[in-house]
């Protein structure tokens, strides 16, 4: 019951609010009057200093969390950290810019030559990266303000099962190959169009983002970090990054007692348990050469299905929509010419120049398609793959590329840290008891 | 927190792939960093960005003469 | 778990539960808020569009302005008031369930039950791996075989396609070109024309007219009804002309149509530097008018031409050019089975400026009856073209050129209807001689005389295209597509092109040789109603809210561009190296004709003014809403 109130209060209160909130400029001009409406015109941005300020400030928390994590072992103080990242980087900061974000900006500098990457979204895009080479994965755990306002949220977690999380684990692989081909190739800023949390943060957005938003935020409440392990595309990059990490997570202190309350007390399944001393090898052989004879149809089924949807995919791109529209007009002439014809008129361009600039579009499309179908279809071979992976270890670890740095498996774990153990009882100073009565 | 000093195969690989890496993220992104050129900080929306006066941005001059006939038409 | 943790997680539970209840009362009242702010004032108002309306008919009317803006505030502020429980709802709505949150978590951490160890979950999870192995393979698969087989089914046209393909015609800016009088160029590689229908054949008189009846001292010769098809007229059936008259002459009128052989320029004209038609300063004379009508006046052979109607009458008048004299007033009766028309108060019953062929002059009305009446005042002819399906009723002007009188009949929402025709009529019998279907919509342009291939043509305008029809055959010699909504406005012509511009699409160049599209622009403020002219290397449009342009003839850049805040209607004329504008209210404007805007000098005729003004020598023609004014030195 109160599972079902939490969705439903999550879920549709904001969409109600927002609804009535989002769209506040669109009164009609007052009638009869000479009355011109005011061009708006935006506040200057703050000074360009505080963007060192910002990215100060990311590196501070970044160090912070991982002393916090990897030596101080605390949840509490943990938490502290996020709520000031959440705070800062969530509420005032507004959402932007984020490192998940950033992915794209970098992406459109690969492609374009003459595209300068702003030094704070670089910084944005590389900081958490190098710390997740060092300290694995501290930037979800203390500093994203996404992975915070979601773990703020979380009330009861409840586990899923393999078979539904390996593939939802692929997601976020198809995601930053999506997000990488429509950067790159200038069509849209993907991961800023459907980000879910910029909404709430600035409490102001359309819809449909408030929805999804509101969406994610209701899983959250059962379901750890949904957004951060099925749909974040940076989580991949760090993710990678985190598998060559120096420092990483140690759930025990001393020795793993095996008892699996680590496992249990983590949210996110990230603590793998150990290797099982008998596993049917020639099953898991068959599999595996299974898997590998069907890479090759995967990959080669979705860069066809790439390549042949790549006009579709590149409509969605304003040029290629706009020769479209145009061609449209010319063919069958409307009886109000259209806002996008008008502009293009404007800027003194044929339908020519349009229709050569949307091929232009098209044809990064044709190749970039099928590579971004060949991507997912290798994520998924190497997914089930990875299914397969024998153990190596007798204990249990954090997986230190799945591991979010929340430090809620510390508290979990009944081994004691070296510096509280008890000194070892002495076992042989036990002197018998004095006789009673005087000596025999 | 593991001991950082135990060697072993894994210990190595990990530890040459993270430093060849570290180099080669700094560096690129560095670079892309380091060009000439502007780089727009409102992600193209020239209506609500506090420089669309001054940028020199395609889509600022674009958006700057737009706002020239808003203004000459009265509208 | 102990006494006191158990205390503290059943008040935490409490205070969740209460933290829930307060965040759904404020969703209540939000969604309350959202739904019925608007209907719950006890004296709802009259709607805004209502007052609109009303104002629109009645501007000077205060008490409804007053009310209007009333109207106004209240709902403005009705509106910013919901906004800001809105806003202040959210803000309690999001406590709400931030306080849910918090007491929920604390209730279930202070409730939970102690962590157990499980030894068994290493083997549960090997055999849990391998069936997420199975899983993703299998569904790698499906999702990749789906998606493949709905990307070989799918299409989806390739801007690439549209590169490759043949280029409609396009806006291609070129170099300015020498001046030039009108073309003689040989017909270009326009799109082939539907083939002109044969030509109605000629029915005689079968009864006499009956006797002439008065009006007003006025003598009228209703027009007698004879023969012709059973059913009334239409587009398609046009009823038979009734009578033949003289043979027919070639056009040789001093100002014989609307804007005169000149599309709207003249090359000069030597009247007044000074006058005014209120206190009557170089106005040689002035007659009243009985009957409205904003047609512009026609001039032959010393006379001057005008149309008068409205519900219950309609006539053709004739003034002396020299005196204002009137010589004739005609009544003209509607033909038998045409549908009444209800015009617009823009358009009235006679929007259609006359023709003449030096014989006869021939005027039209907005129910679409054409008749013919000889410059001595007899009736000839007349024909039915209507009922139009159009918003205006039928308002092109008529033109005689070739030896044929040139009705433009365009009507229908789509150019695809077909249902618009254009007429060459023979001007002594009124017989069809050819009529040509156009895939065009409805429009009010009229026609402009030209001659191509050292043949006479007429060059029309309507939604999409501009299109030049040889005036002995009928035949389309080229067309030229880029154009879209109402055409009003008739073209222009000079340096070797056409131009045409109308609000809402395009203004073209289009050359007068070829049909090809030269330069398109939509910069400028287009024309609604007014027509454009050409002179001195610059096409002048006027909208009419008072936006006064000139254009550029060979780039279509705008070479200025104001605002005159007085609507204007009639349509601009060159008249030598000046523009002369006459706008609604009254007021004659002229400018220099350069790529400067240079105000020169301002007239009053002293009333609503709509007609184009018309020039004969030293004359100056303008017709007012109630007075027709000759200008001229004395």
């Amino acid at each position: 019951m109160r599972r079902a109130g939490a969705a439903f209060l999550c879920l549709v209160a904001p969409l109600v609010a927002f609804g009535q909130t989002a769209d506040q400029h669109s009164q009609p001009p007052p009638q009869f009057t000479d009355y011109r409406i005011p061009i708006e015109r935006a506040a200057a941005p703050r000074d360009g200093s505080f963007q060192y300020v910002d990215l100060a400030l990311l590196a501070c928390l970044l160090v912070l969390t991982a002393w916090i994590v990897l030596k101080r072992r605390s949840r509490k103080e943990l938490r502290i950290v996020s709520l000031f990242a959440l705070g800062y980087f969530g509420f005032y900061r507004l959402g932007c810019v984020c490192s998940i974000g950033s992915i794209q900006n970098v992406a459109y500098a690969i492609a374009h030559s003459d595209y300068r990457l702003p030094l704070t979204v670089a910084g944005f895009f590389v900081l958490p990266l190098l710390a997740a080479l060092f300290f694995g994965r501290v930037f979800c755990g203390g500093v994203c303000p996404m992975g915070a306002m979601q773990d703020l949220l979380l009330v009861k977690p409840i586990r899923i099962p393999a078979s539904w999380r390996a593939p939802l684990e692929a997601a976020p692989y198809v995601y930053l190959g999506a997000a990488i081909l429509f950067a790159s190739t200038g069509s849209a800023f993907a991961i800023c169009e459907y980000d879910p949390f910029v909404g709430f943060f600035r409490m102001h957005g359309h819809f449909l983002m408030i929805l999804f938003g509101s969406a994610i935020l209701a899983v959250s409440l059962f379901i750890g970090r949904p957004y951060c392990r099925f749909l974040c595309p940076y989580g991949v990059l760090l993710r990678w990054a985190s598998v060559f990490a120096k420092y990483s997570v140690s759930v025990t202190p001393q020795e793993c007692v095996q008892c699996h309350m680590c496992a249990d007390a983590c949210p996110f399944e990230a603590i793998q348990p150990p290797a099982i001393a008998k596993q049917d090898r020639t099953e898991i052989r068959r599999r595996l050469t299974r898997t590998l004879a069907v890479t090759p149809i995967l990959i080669a089924l979705f860069a066809f299905a790439g390549w042949r949807m790549s006009p579709m995919m590149a409509s969605w791109d304003l040029r290629v929509h706009r020769a479209h529209v145009l061609r449209d007009a010319e063919m069958h002439p409307p009886k109000v010419k259209t806002v996008l014809a008008d502009a293009w008129d404007r800027h003194r361009k044929t339908t020519q120049d349009a229709y050569v600039e949307g091929s232009a579009v098209e044809h990064e499309f044709a190749i970039g398609a099928p590579i971004l179908g060949a991507w997912i279809g290798l994520v998924f071979a190497l997914k089930s793959l990875s299914n397969l992976r024998r153990r190596g270890s007798n204990d249990y670890e954090a997986d230190s590329s799945s591991c979010l740095s929340c430090a809620r498996c510390y508290s979990a774990c009944p081994v004691p840290h070296r510096e509280y153990a008890l000194p070892p009882l002495p076992m042989a100073s036990i002197e018998p008891p004095e006789p009673v009565g005087g000596a025999v | 927190m593991k001991d950082p000093s135990e060697p072993s195969r894994r210990q190595f690989l990990r530890s040459a792939i993270r430093w060849v890496a570290l180099p080669v993220l700094v560096g690129s992104v560095g670079k892309m960093t380091a060009r000439k050129g502007e780089s727009c900080v409102n992600q193209t929306i020239c209506r609500t960005c506090g420089i669309a006066e001054t940028c020199g941005l395609p889509q600022a001059l674009s958006y700057r003469d737009v706002i020239k006939r808003e203004d000459g038409r009265g509208r | 778990m102990n006494a006191d943790q158990t205390g503290w997680a059943i008040a935490m539970r409490r205070c969740s539960w209460v933290a829930a209840g307060l965040s759904l009362v404020v969703l209540i009242a939000l969604v309350w808020n959202a739904f019925a702010s608007r209907t719950s004032d006890p004296n709802p108002p009259t709607r805004v569009d209502e007052l609109v309306t009303r104002i629109n008919l009645d501007p000077s009317n205060k008490p409804l302005l007053e009310s209007l803006r009333k109207q106004d505030v209240w709902l403005r502020a009705s509106y910013f008031r919901s906004v800001q429980f809105s806003q202040t709802g959210f803000v309690l709505l999001l406590g709400g369930v931030f306080a849910f949150l918090v007491f929920a978590k604390a209730a279930d951490r202070l409730s939970g039950k102690p962590a157990r160890p499980n030894p068994n979950e290493p083997i549960r999870n090997a055999s849990e791996l391998l069936g997420a192995q199975r899983t993703v393979l299998v569904l790698g698969m499906g999702m990749g075989g789906v998606l493949a087989m709905v990307a070989t089914l799918s299409r989806h046209d390739s801007v690439a396609a549209y590169v490759a393909a043949k280029p409609l015609p396009q806006v291609t800016p070129v170099a300015p070109s020498a001046p030039q009088s009108l073309p003689i160029a040989s017909p270009g590689a326009g799109t082939a024309a539907p083939a002109a229908t044969s030509a109605a054949s000629a029915s005689s008189v079968t009864s006499a007219p009956s006797g002439p009846t008065t009006l007003g001292g006025t003598s009228l010769a209703p027009l007698p009804i004879t023969g012709g098809a059973a059913a009334p007229p239409n587009a398609h059936n046009p009823g038979k002309p009734i009578r033949v008259s003289v043979a027919p002459v070639e056009s040789s009128g001093d100002w014989p149509c609307f804007r005169g052989l000149g599309a709207g320029t003249v090359p000069a004209w030597k009247g007044p530097a000074d006058w005014d038609a209120v206190s009557g300063k170089g106005i040689l004379w002035k007659v009243d008018l009985d009957l409205p009508g904003w047609n512009s006046p026609i001039v032959q052979g010393g006379k001057v031409f005008l149309a008068g109607a409205d519900d219950k009458h309609r006539e053709i008048c004739a003034f002396d050019l020299v005196t204002g004299k009137s010589l004739w007033r005609l009544g003209i009766p509607v033909l038998a089975g045409t549908k009444p028309v209800k015009p617009s108060p823009d358009a009235g019953y006679a929007p259609s400026t006359m023709a003449t062929d030096g014989k006869r002059v021939f005027a039209a009305f907005v129910d679409g009856n054409v008749v013919c009446v000889s410059v001595g005042g007899k009736a000839l002819w007349g024909r039915g073209f209507g009922p139009l399906e159009n918003n205006y009723g039928f308002a092109c002007s008529l033109l005689v050129t070739g030896g044929k009188l040139i009705v433009q009949v365009d009507q229908g929402s789509s150019p695809d209807e077909g249902k618009s025709v254009l007429y060459g009529l023979d001007p002594q019998t009124g017989n069809t001689v050819w009529q040509t279907k156009r895939t065009v919509s409805a429009s009010w342009s009229s026609p402009v005389a030209t001659v191509l291939g050292g043949k006479p043509a007429v060059v029309v305008v309507a939604s999409p295209s501009i299109a030049a029809y040889d005036a002995s055959s009928g035949s389309e010699i080229w067309h030229a597509d880029g154009l879209s909504g109402e055409i009003a406005a008739s073209s222009a012509f000079g340096d070797g092109r056409f131009f045409i511009g109308q609000q809402g699409s395009y203004l073209m160049a289009v050359d007068a040789t070829s049909g090809k599209v030269v330069w398109k622009t939509s910069d400028p403020a287009l024309p609604d109603i007014a027509s454009l002219v050409y002179g001195k290397g610059l096409v002048f449009l006027v909208t009419s809210d008072g936006t006064f342009s000139a254009i550029d003839g060979a780039s279509g850049m705008i070479a200025w561009e104001k605002r005159v805040d007085k609507p204007a209607k009639s349509s601009p004329v060159v008249v030598g190296d000046q523009v002369y504008l006459l706008g609604t209210d009254g007021t004659l404007r002229t400018f220099l004709a350069s790529r400067t805007f240079q105000p020169l000098a301002q007239h009053r005729l002293g009333e609503t003014a709509e007609a184009t003004p018309a020039f004969v020598g030293a004359r100056m023609l303008l017709r007012g809403e109630h007075h027709l004014f000759c200008v001229g030195a004395k």
